[in-house]
C-alpha cells in the first residue's frame, strides 16, 4: 500500500512538472513581454528587479526554464498585476473558497448521482429509468455558464429564493452573529453548488447505472438469488458494493470538469474563488494569475486523483491484500 | 407409493428474443424422490442448466417458463407461488451450487459473511449466531482452521476450497433438495474426486436429494442412482445408472458412452458423434437427433418420437423401441455425409 | 417571401432525413455499415437527434438566406432590449440587433467551428494514439504521460490561459486551439484499440510476411480503430461547442460583432433580469445541439458494437 502511494505521488509530481513546463512555454510564446503591461499600469521598479532576479530574465531560455521551475517548486508563483500582490498571497485568499464549493459540489453530485444510478438500474426499462436518464442527459448537455444564468434567473430573480451573488450579504454581514452568518453563507452557497452538482450528477448517474447493470449480470448475483436474498437486498447490498468501486475512479475524471465548471459558475455568482479570479484575470490580461490557475488546478486534480486511488485500494479487498 | 419430493411435468422454458423464440427446455418431465441422487447428462446447449434454473424460478428476462408447465415440490405448486414465497424456498428447502465458484462468490465480502447471510435472510437469527454457524459449516465441509478462514475473501482461497464454501452455503439450512450445476467441471480431477466424496458424505448424513447436472458420464456413474439424458431441450433417455451403462438404448446415449475415453483401452481415434446440436430457435421436426444418428430412417425424419417404455424405470425417446430390428443396419449419419463434424 | 424560403429549407431537411431513413432500411438484409445504420435507426432518440442535427446544420448554413434581419447592423437604439414580437422573433439585444437572426448566424459559426475543431482533434488524437500504441515501450509511456498531464488541466482553464496570452485569437487560431485541446480522450481510445489489435494473429502473420509498419497500420489498425473514433468524435463535438461558447462568453472566443452563440449570451448577461430572452434562446440552441450530439453518439456506440445487449 505504501508502495502504491509512493508510486502515485511520483506520477503526480511528474504530471505537475509537465504542466509547469507547459505554462512556461505558454508564457514565453505569448506575444510581448509576459511581465510587462499593455494597459500602462506602473510597476514598482523594485518589483521589476525582483522579477529579473527570480526569473533569470537576462539569461538564455534554458536557464530561465530552470529558474521558473525552481521558483514554482518553492512556492513563488509570480506577481499579480491586477491585484498588485504576489500571486501566492492572492491564491491563499481565493483558493479555499473554491475548495469549499468543490467539496460540497463533489459530495452532492456523488450522493445524488450514485443514488440515481442505483434507482435507474433497479427499475431498468420503466418510466423512472428513461425519464430520469433523459433529464440527466439534458443537464449534462448544458453549458455550465448558461445553466448558472438560468438558475440565477429563476431562483434569484423570478422567485427570489436565493441571493444572486457574493459570499455574504455585504450590507448586513457586519451586524450578523455567528449563527446568522452561517445561515447567510449557506444561502449564498445553494445556487452555485446546485449548478455545479446538476451537471456532474448527470455524468455520475450515467456511469453508476452502467456499473450496476454490469454487476447485476454477474454470477454472484445468481448465487445470491438462489440463496433466497430478496431482489432489493441484492441490489443494495451485493451489487452496489461492487459497483461503487468503479465509480470511485470516476473522481479522477470528474474533478477537472468540476474545477472547469467552477470558473464560470463563480464568475456568474460572483463567488470570490479561484475561478472568479481567473475569469477576471482575462479582462486585465493578468498572465501570472491565468498561468497559476493552470498549475493550481492541475495540482488539485492530481491530489484528488491520488486520494481516489487510495480510496479504491482500501475499498477493494482484492487490491488491499497486495 | 410415497409422493415424490419433486415432480416436474411438461416444463417448457422459452427465450423470446429479436432473433426468434429459443425453446431451450421443451417439454421435460421427471420426478425426484426423497433421499435420491439423480444425474442429468447432456452436452452444452441441451437445456440441462436452464432446467435447473427453472426449478428455482431463477430464469430472467427474456426467458419465461411457459404456461402449462408444472413443478411441484413437497406438495407445493412452485409456479403458482408469489415471489416472496418462492424466495423463502430458495436456499432454504431447495439450494443450488454452480459451476464456477470464483465468479459465483461475491468478491468483496468475506466467505464467512456470505455463509452467514443464508440463515440471516431466512430467519431472525443474530449476527453472532449466524457467524458461529458459518464457522461450523466450514468445518463440516472440510476446510481447515475454519474460524480464521471465515474471514478470508474468495480470491484468497483455492478453487477446491471455494467450491466447498459454495456447498457449505447451500447446506446451511439443511435443504431437502440440492441442485448441483456442473459442480466439478471447473476443478482439477483430484479435487473433483474430493468434492464428489464430500457430497456423498453430506448426503449420507442429511438424507438430502441431489440433482447433479454434468456433461461427464464418469461423474454420473460414480455419484448417482438414476440418470436422465437430455438432448435438444428434451429428455431422450432415463434409467437407473447401472442399467444405463449396461444397456443404453438411445443412440445418443450410446454415442456419449462410446466417446468416453477409457483407461486401458487401445484406440487410435476417439469416437465422435458427427454433426452439431441443432439451434434451439429451430428444432427439427421429427426426431431431433436423426441427422446425427447411425440408425435413422424415414420415420425418424417426420415423426417426433414419444418417450417409449423400455423396461422398469427405463424410458427412451427413440423409434428403435418399436422397430428394434433397425439396429442391425447402421449407416453413416447424414451429418457425417455432409462433412460436418462436431 | 421569407416564408417560402423557410418552406424550401424545411423541405430540404425532410428530404435529407428521408434519404437517410431509406438508406437505413434497405429491402434486403444489410451487412456492415448498412446494418449499423439500421441498428442506429432502431433507437427513436438517436433518430430524433439526427433529425435535429440535420435541421440545425441545414438551417444555419442557409442563414444568409433565411435570416429576418441583418445580424450585425445596429438598428435604431430605441429598439434595444425589446421582448420577442412578430417582427423580432427572439427579441432584440442591448444594441437593438435582432436576436433571431443573430442566433441563426451564430449557430452557423459555432456549428462549423465545432466540426472543424473536432476534425483536427480526430486527426491528432488518432495519430498520437496509433504511434503510442504501435511502437510501445518508452515512447508509449512518454506520450501517454503527456496525455495524462493534459487531462489533469480542466479544459476551460487551459483554453482561458491560451486565449488570454495569445489574445486576440483569429478565427483559425481559435479553431486550431479548440482542436488541439480536444484530442486527449481520442488518443487514449485509439491506443487501447491498437494495443488489442497489435498482438492478434493477423498482424503477427502480416509482420512475418514482411509487411512494413505503415502497411500494417493502414490495413489492419485503422479500420478497427474507426469505430471507437467515430463514437468519441461525435460525443466530442458536444464538448467543443460548449467550450467555444464559454470562450466567446468570456470575450476571448469569436470576436464582436460576429455573432457566436456564446457571445450573444454574453451580450444578454448584464440585462438578464429585464431582457432574459437574449440569453435564453442561444442557450437553448446550444443545449439542443449538445444534446443531439450526445444522443447521436450514444446511438452510434450501440449501433456499432454488435456485442451490446439491450440495456
Amino acid at each position: 500500500m505504501g508502495r502504491l502511494l509512493a508510486g502515485r505521488i511520483l506520477q503526480g509530481l511528474a504530471v505537475v512538472w509537465v504542466v509547469a513546463t507547459l505554462t512556461f512555454a505558454l508564457l514565453h510564446s505569448a506575444p510581448g513581454d509576459p511581465f510587462s503591461y499593455q494597459s500602462g499600469r506602473r510597476i514598482d521598479p523594485e518589483i521589476r528587479a525582483h522579477w529579473r532576479y527570480v526569473y533569470c530574465l537576462d539569461r538564455p531560455l534554458s536557464a530561465q526554464y530552470v529558474c521558473y521551475v525552481r521558483s514554482i517548486a518553492s512556492g513563488d508563483l509570480g506577481y499579480s498585476i491586477s491585484k498588485q500582490r504576489p500571486v501566492r498571497d492572492v491564491l491563499i485568499d481565493y483558493v479555499p473558497r473554491t475548495l469549499e464549493l468543490m467539496f460540497l459540489g463533489l459530495c452532492a453530485s456523488f450522493l445524488i448521482g450514485i443514488t440515481l444510478g442505483v434507482l435507474q438500474a433497479r427499475h431498468r426499462g420503466t418510466v423512472v429509468d428513461w425519464g430520469s436518464r433523459g433529464v440527466s442527459l439534458l443537464f449534462y448537455s448544458m453549458p455550465d455558464f448558461w445553466l448558472a444564468l438560468m438558475m440565477a434567473l429563476v431562483f434569484a430573480y423570478w422567485i427570489p429564493l436565493f441571493p444572486i451573488s457574493g459570499i455574504e450579504d455585504v450590507v448586513a454581514a457586519p451586524t450578523y452573529g455567528w449563527w446568522q452568518h452561517a445561515g447567510d453563507h449557506l444561502r449564498h452557497l445553494v445556487l452555485p453548488v446546485a449548478t455545479l452538482a446538476l451537471m456532474t450528477t448527470a455524468a455520475i448517474a450515467r456511469f453508476q447505472r452502467a456499473a450496476m447493470l454490469d454487476a447485476i449480470g454477474l454470477d454472484f448475483v445468481v448465487t445470491a438469488r438462489a440463496k433466497g436474498v430478496s431482489e432489493g437486498a441484492i441490489v443494495r447490498h451485493h451489487v452496489l458494493r461492487n459497483a461503487l468501486l468503479p465509480v470511485i475512479t470516476l473522481a479522477g475524471v470528474t474533478l477537472p470538469s468540476l474545477l472547469g465548471g467552477a470558473v464560470l459558475v463563480e464568475l456568474i455568482f460572483s463567488w470570490p474563488g479561484m475561478g472568479y479570479l481567473t475569469a477576471m484575470a482575462v479582462e486585465s490580461r493578468d498572465y501570472a494569475i491565468v498561468t497559476s490557475s493552470v498549475l493550481i488546478t492541475s495540482v488539485l486534480v492530481v491530489v484528488g486523483t491520488i486520494a481516489a486511488d487510495l480510496l479504491y485500494a482500501l475499498a477493494d479487498p482484492r487490491v488491499r491484500a497486495q | 407409493m410415497t409422493e415424490p419430493l419433486l415432480s416436474v411435468r411438461d416444463l417448457r422454458t422459452y427465450f423470446r428474443t429479436s432473433a426468434g423464440v429459443a425453446r431451450a427446455v421443451d417439454g421435460v418431465s421427471f420426478d425426484i424422490a426423497a433421499n435420491e441422487s439423480v444425474g442429468v447428462v447432456g452436452e452444452s446447449g441441451c437445456g440441462k442448466s436452464v432446467t435447473s434454473l427453472s426449478l428455482l424460478r431463477l430464469i430472467q428476462r427474456p426467458g419465461t417458463i411457459e404456461p402449462g408447465s408444472h413443478i411441484e415440490f413437497e406438495g407445493i405448486d412452485l409456479l403458482a407461488l408469489d415471489d416472496e414465497s418462492m424466495r423463502k424456498i430458495r436456499g432454504n428447502r431447495i439450494a443450488m451450487i454452480f459451476q464456477e465458484p470464483m465468479t459465483a462468490l461475491n468478491p468483496v465480502f468475506t466467505v464467512g459473511a456470505q455463509l452467514a447471510e443464508v440463515p440471516r435472510v431466512h430467519s431472525d437469527i443474530g449476527r453472532r449466531d449466524a457467524w458461529a454457524r458459518a464457522v461450523e459449516m466450514l468445518g463440516v465441509v472440510g476446510i481447515p482452521d475454519p474460524a480464521e478462514r471465515a474471514k478470508s475473501y474468495p480470491h484468497q482461497l483455492s478453487g477446491g476450497m471455494r467450491q466447498r464454501v459454495m456447498i457449505g452455503m447451500a447446506l446451511m439450512l439443511s435443504p431437502a433438495l440440492l441442485i448441483a450445476d456442473e459442480p466439478t467441471t471447473a476443478l482439477d480431477v483430484t479435487i473433483q474426486a474430493q468434492i464428489l466424496e464430500l457430497l456423498a458424505e453430506l448426503r449420507a448424513k442429511t438424507a438430502m436429494s441431489v440433482l447433479l447436472i454434468t456433461h461427464d458420464l464418469g461423474v454420473v456413474a460414480e455419484s448417482t442412482s438414476r440418470v436422465i439424458v437430455m438432448y435438444a431441450g428434451e429428455i431422450v433417455e432415463q434409467a437407473g445408472v447401472r442399467e444405463l451403462f449396461a444397456a443404453p438404448h438411445h443412440p445418443y446415449t450410446e454415442g456419449l458412452m462410446a466417446a468416453m475415453p477409457r483407461a486401458g483401452e487401445k484406440r487410435e481415434r476417439l469416437t465422435v458423434i458427427p454433426g452439431t446440436v441443432p439451434s434451439p430457435y429451430d428444432w427439427p421436426a421429427g426426431c431431433r437427433f436423426h441427422e446425427r444418428c447411425p440408425y435413422a430412417w424415414e420415420r425418424c425424419e417426420s415423426e417426433h418420437p414419444p418417450l417409449y417404455q423400455i423396461g422398469a424405470g427405463h424410458v427412451s425417446r427413440c423409434h428403435l423401441a418399436v422397430e428394434p430390428e433397425r439396429r442391425a443396419t447402421p449407416h453413416e449419419p447424414r451429418a457425417a455425409r455432409a462433412g460436418v463434424t462436431a | 417571401m421569407l416564408v417560402l424560403r423557410w418552406a424550401a429549407a424545411g423541405t430540404l431537411v425532410v428530404a435529407i432525413c428521408a434519404a437517410l431513413w431509406r438508406a437505413a432500411h434497405p429491402p434486403r438484409g444489410a451487412t456492415g455499415a448498412r446494418a449499423a445504420l439500421a441498428r442506429y435507426a432502431a433507437h427513436p432518440s438517436a433518430v430524433l437527434a439526427l433529425i435535429a442535427l440535420v435541421s440545425l446544420y441545414v438551417l444555419s448554413a442557409l442563414a444568409p438566406w433565411l435570416a429576418t434581419h441583418d445580424p450585425i447592423a445596429i438598428l435604431e437604439r430605441t429598439l434595444s432590449n425589446h421582448a420577442p414580437s412578430r417582427a423580432f422573433l427572439f427579441g432584440t439585444d442591448y444594441a437593438g440587433r435582432d436576436v433571431f437572426s443573430r442566433v441563426l448566424y451564430g449557430a452557423r459559426i459555432s456549428l462549423s467551428i465545432a466540426l472543424l475543431a473536432t476534425s483536427i482533434s480526430v486527426v491528432v488524437g488518432t495519430l498520437w494514439g496509433v504511434t503510442a500504441g504501435f511502437y510501445g515501450g518508452r515512447l508509449d509511456a512518454l506520450m501517454m504521460r503527456l496525455v495524462d498531464a493534459f487531462l489533469a488541466i480542466p479544459r476551460i482553464v487551459l483554453l482561458i490561459a491560451v486565449g488570454t496570452l495569445w489574445a486576440p485569437l483569429s478565427m483559425s487560431a481559435l479553431i486550431i486551439v479548440l482542436g488541439l485541446t480536444a484530442w486527449f480522450d481520442t488518443s487514449r481510445l485509439v491506443r487501447a484499440e491498437v494495443l488489442s489489435i497489435k498482438d492478434r494473429e493477423m498482424v503477427v502473420a502480416a509482420r512475418a510476411l514482411g509487411a512494413t509498419d505503415l502497411a500494417i497500420v493502414k490495413r489492419h489498425v485503422l479500420p478497427n480503430v474507426l469505430t471507437p473514433v467515430i463514437v468519441a468524435a461525435t460525443l466530442g463535438v458536444a464538448g467543443v461547442i460548449i467550450n467555444e461558447a464559454a470562450l466567446s462568453f468570456l470575450g476571448i472566443g469569436v470576436p464582436d460583432p460576429t455573432p457566436s452563440l456564446g457571445n450573444i449570451i454574453r451580450d444578454g448577461t448584464p440585462y438578464l433580469a429585464s431582457a432574459w430572452w437574449v440569453a435564453l434562446f442561444p442557450g437553448i440552441t446550444l443545449v439542443i445541439t449538445a444534446l443531439a450530439y450526445n444522443l447521436a453518439g450514444d446511438g452510434l456506440r450501440d449501433a456499432m458494437d454488435p456485442r451490446q445487449v439491450d440495456r
